[in-house]
């Protein structure tokens, strides 16, 4: 019971959390100089009676503070209004995006955690040995290595000199306007994953590999893990069934939180590989002032780092019989 | 250990047989089909294809009448139709019908007439017809439109019959074909029975566009791509040659060009001036100009109301200082002509070659040195007030060939005691600070004209000069307006011509603006596609007579009726055949079909005539007429594909990462569960 109402008090904190993430970002986002229908118009002549008709259609000619009340209110109606430069309902618009980040960041957390993990056990049952040192300098290497630039070194030498793999996109151009998946189309948009996801994956597996080894090493030196050696258990055992379990907290911890901002997409990755991504999105609203747009995301964001933070503080309850509440 | 490598394998095993999978799923193993074409006059050499066209900028919308950008114009151009075109007519600059098959203007200049195709249709299947543009035009002047301005001059629209139209003007205008009627912005037809009575910014076909043009609308994922299919029902006999357009966006030129470069885009719409060289150097890329008599000059505007630059004096020293020639060979990428006046050389009889400053900087030190600035201990020069000569210059963030340029104006203007602090900013931002705050000195700037110097109105004229407008410079020459307002109402070219050049003579006098260069811009296309450019305006033209040099020699029109002729006599005479030979026939024309939807219509015409030899061979009686005339088939009702109306998000791609995550969880599992024995 007492396990219930934690969880119902967690979710209604949540709620004024959002209201105040939206508050924040909706003075950051208007505060910027510029104005958005200077990206719509660009650099060419429109009749000024047209961009009157524009302002009072989106609301532009308004106060601010009126602004944010009719959002706000909109938003509790869960409408998250019309994108400026599309005219078209943002939710469509983060829709369209949100199965290519969910894609893209799915499969290279999932990768490089499981990868990571491996590694990182290894690396910390032979402490202090070759094994461990090879995994340390891969986790260094895999932590500061810049995104783009490995992005695009992989592009250069998979895609444009051995012609291995495309080097954008998620799609080919036969299977553009395809009105469902076939087996064909779903090998094409592994094909064109491979290089995104192993750019983006390496930057999150030094991560992994470093905190499952520190973990892990902390956990082997205390003297249960002693005592288990003494009663004679397997070392492969102590090192699956206690020490791994002991810490296994800490990793789903973290893998919550790399998923908790997985919406928010990976901008580097998704520009370099022309993925049509959430990262991408939120930069070119950025820079066209989509307001609505650029909100909507956030309110996304916020509201799936809150989920997973919850979900993952369930889980840990759930798996810890220590943690009451 | 062990078991670790072991899965290590197998998932590399797994991804080998994805990759061998991969490539035979992609090798066209259809042999290729030697078929003579028809000796029949046909507009392109080969059918098919696929064209991936590479840009930076995704549209903002698909209506022509809100469309305001390249980006815009360019896709919306594929969809809709106008009634007359700029093109090239014997190699010359000029005007070709599109939706008109004729037009004129009557001698005083206030009526014009169309006389539209009889055959055109909109991608539902409704005619098009003259209300259709009576409607389009009349929405010009109803409502408040981007390029309103330029149809204010029409008094009312006539429509005698369903294939004339009559436009009626309040005065004579020489501006109205050029400008509104045939720019790089094609004033477009919309359909009625789609927009009649509805909110046009907010009508649902804005983003899902059905028009009249050679592409039809397929699908557009925002920020990702544009798809268009070929028009079947084209109204030009024979066109387009291409099977589907695509419009993808790149993040940036970089992604573009690499694109390019392996083949996975057919043409990119714009090569920046930094990477001239490098697309110059691609195997099977080639590059062409964009524009003809656009008109598009760079130039360096000036803050006029700032004090020094407010002083006639200064702004002309600055004008002497600057080395065009140097920075177009240093920065601009080479290309283009150094610029002297306002208006391009591309006006011909409008600009005024003469016009303009020589590179001069003893003049410019004598200018500055008269009207006692004196240079400081730092070399820069201070007015008797006290402040020092140092400007901003400012351009758009992120664009290189502009930054290069500020630089080296900066050493130039160096030379004379002014001191050039280059900065940027992104697009909103900068456009707010000049044209609506006026918080700038220098910044750089284009402008185009097009056919006619007059639209040029809104930069230069004095009644324009509002916040947000594009008189940010706020020039205001009570001369030049006058000048200006005369000559809109004159229809005589040759009278208008003068004035203009009057005109371009007092601004330069007044020296509110550097002239730096006549641009050229070019675009890059790989040689597998051929017919480039396509027109004057690359942005403005249709793409209908680009084609691919691996297409079928047949034309989908001719395979198609070839196909539905071999599947009509099978139906009347499949009671003499016999059942096996029938099945054999049957799949023959199956594949035929299949072909046929790829876009293989050689393959797709020669398996239809196999069919037919066959049926003839089994019949034992020559078929009854073995080649009906295709417009004659054409014509018989195909039925059509119902498109659901709103695809709606694509939950597909949500079960492909499901089913990748079970695989990895999968293999994370039993990896570790295998270790944990």
């Amino acid at each position: 019971m007492g396990l219930a109402r934690y969880f119902v008090k967690r979710i209604l904190f949540s709620i004024p959390l959002i209201l105040i993430i939206i508050t924040i970002n909706f003075i950051l986002v208007h505060i910027a100089p510029g104005d958005p229908l200077s990206y719509i118009v660009g650099t060419e002549y429109v009749s000024p009676e047209y961009l009157q008709k524009l302002r009072s259609e989106y609301g532009l000619d308004r106060p601010l503070w009126e602004r944010y009340f009719i959002y706000i209110s909109k938003v509790l109606q869960l409408d998250l209004g019309i994108s400026y430069r599309f005219r078209e309902p943002v939710i469509n618009i983060i829709l369209e995006r949100l199965p290519a980040t969910l894609l893209l960041m799915l499969v290279s957390i999932g990768w490089s955690s499981a990868v990571g993990i491996l590694i990182g056990v290894r690396a910390a049952k032979g402490y202090g040995r070759a094994s461990d040192k090879l995994a340390s300098t891969l986790a260094s290497i895999s932590v500061s290595i810049p995104t783009f630039w490995l992005g695009i070194i992989l592009i250069i030498v998979f895609g444009v000199m051995l012609r291995l793999t495309p080097t954008q996109g998620m799609l080919s151009p036969n299977f553009m306007g395809a009105r469902q998946l076939t087996p064909e189309m779903m090998i094409d948009i592994l094909w064109h994953l491979i290089l995104p996801t192993l750019t983006l994956g390496t930057v999150y597996l030094g991560t992994y590999i470093r905190s499952v080894r520190s973990l892990l090493v902390d956990e082997l030196g205390k003297e249960y893990i002693l005592f288990a050696h003494a009663k004679g258990l397997g070392s492969s055992y102590i090192l699956w069934r206690y020490a791994f379990r002991a810490v296994s907290p800490s990793i789903i911890a973290l893998l919550g939180l790399n998923l908790g901002t997985m919406l928010a997409g990976a901008t580097l990755t998704e520009t370099v590989f022309a993925w049509p991504g959430m990262g991408r999105l939120i930069y070119e609203s950025a820079i066209a002032r989509d307001y609505p747009v650029i909100l909507g995301i956030f309110i996304f964001i916020a509201i799936s780092v809150v989920l997973t933070n919850l979900i993952v503080d369930m889980i840990n309850a759930i798996l810890d019989p220590r943690v009451r509440y | 250990m062990k078991r670790f490598i072991l899965s290590i394998a197998v998932i590399v095993l797994i991804s080998i047989s994805i990759f061998i999978q991969l490539f035979i799923g992609t090798s066209h193993e259809l042999g290729l089909v030697t078929v003579q074409a028809s000796e029949q006059n046909r507009p392109c050499p080969r059918y098919g294809g696929v064209l991936v066209i590479g840009r930076t900028d995704d549209s903002a919308t698909l209506n022509p009448l809100l469309t305001i950008d390249d980006a815009s114009f360019m896709v919306a151009n594929q969809i809709f139709n106008s009634l007359i075109e700029r093109a090239f007519v014997d190699g010359q600059l000029g005007y070709k019908g599109d939706l008109a098959e004729e037009w004129n203007m009557s001698p005083d200049g206030m009526t014009l007439y169309f006389k539209l195709v009889r055959n055109a249709t909109w991608h539902d299947g409704y005619p098009l017809t003259a209300e259709d543009v009576k409607f389009t035009l009349e929405l010009y002047l109803k409502e408040s439109l981007p390029q309103s301005a330029f149809f204010r001059v029409i008094d009312h629209v006539e429509t005698p019959d369903n294939y004339t139209v009559i436009i009626k003007l309040k005065q004579p205008s020489p501006t109205f074909v050029p400008l509104a009627l045939a720019f790089w912005r094609n004033h477009m037809i919309i359909p009625k029975h789609l927009y009649e009575g509805t909110n046009i910014t907010t009508n649902p076909y804005n983003l899902k566009p059905i028009g009249s043009g050679p592409f039809k609308f397929v699908e557009w994922k925002k920020g990702d791509y544009i798809l268009l299919e070929r028009n079947e029902n084209y109204f030009k006999a024979g066109l387009p040659c291409l099977d589907k357009i695509i419009f993808k966006v790149f993040p940036n030129t970089e992604a573009m060009l690499k694109a390019l470069s392996t083949g996975e885009v057919g043409a990119v719409t714009l090569v920046p001036e930094p990477n001239l060289e490098e697309v110059k150097s691609m195997p099977g890329v080639k590059l062409f100009p964009i524009f003809t008599g656009l008109g598009l000059v760079l130039y360096i505007g000036i803050n006029t109301q700032k004090y020094p630059l407010n002083i006639k004096e200064v702004r002309q020293a600055l004008n002497y200082a600057i080395n065009k020639e140097e920075i177009i060979k240093l920065a601009l990428g080479n290309v283009g002509r150094p610029q002297r006046g306002i208006f391009s050389s591309e006006l011909g009889p409008f600009h005024d070659p003469t016009v303009g400053y020589d590179y001069d900087p003893d003049k410019a030190n004598q200018i500055l040195d008269s009207l006692g600035f004196k240079r400081g201990p730092d070399g820069i020069r201070v007015t008797p007030n006290g402040t020092r000569l140092s400007f901003r210059l400012f351009f758009t963030a992120g664009d290189l060939p502009r930054m290069r340029a500020s630089e080296i104006v900066k050493e130039q203007f160096k030379k004379i005691g002014v001191e050039i602090i280059p900065q940027s900013y992104d697009w909103p931002t900068l456009k707010e600070m000049i044209t609506v705050k006026y918080d700038f000195d220098l910044v750089w700037f284009g402008h185009a004209t097009g056919p006619d110097p007059d639209r040029l109105y809104v930069y230069y004229h004095g009644s324009q000069i509002y916040p947000g407008s594009w008189n940010y410079i706020r020039y205001n020459n009570s001369e030049v307006n006058r000048l200006w307002d005369l000559s809109r109402t004159i229809v005589d070219q040759n009278k208008r011509a003068e004035i203009f050049r009057q005109i371009e003579r007092i601004v330069m006098e007044d020296a509110p603006v550097i002239p730096v260069q006549e641009r050229v811009l070019y675009a890059a296309y790989r040689e597998e596609f051929q017919g480039f450019p396509p027109g004057p305006y690359w942005y403005a033209n249709h793409l209908e007579t680009i084609w691919w040099t691996k297409g079928s020699i047949r034309s989908p029109a001719e395979a198609r009726s070839l196909i539905l002729n071999a599947s009509n006599i099978l139906t009347k005479v499949s009671s003499m055949i016999p059942g096996d030979i029938l099945d054999k026939i049957r799949s023959l024309i199956e594949q035929a079909n299949q072909s046929y939807r790829e876009g293989n219509y050689d393959r797709a015409y020669e398996l239809a005539s196999q069919a037919l030899s066959q049926i003839e061979s089994a019949t034992k009686t020559p078929t009854p007429t073995p080649l009906t005339t295709p417009a004659e088939i054409i014509k018989t009702p195909t039925p059509t594909e119902k498109v659901s109306e709103k695809p709606g998000p694509d939950y597909t791609l949500l079960i492909a990462i499901t089913v990748i995550v079970i695989i990895v969880i999968a293999l994370t599992s039993y990896v570790i569960m295998r270790r944990r024995r």
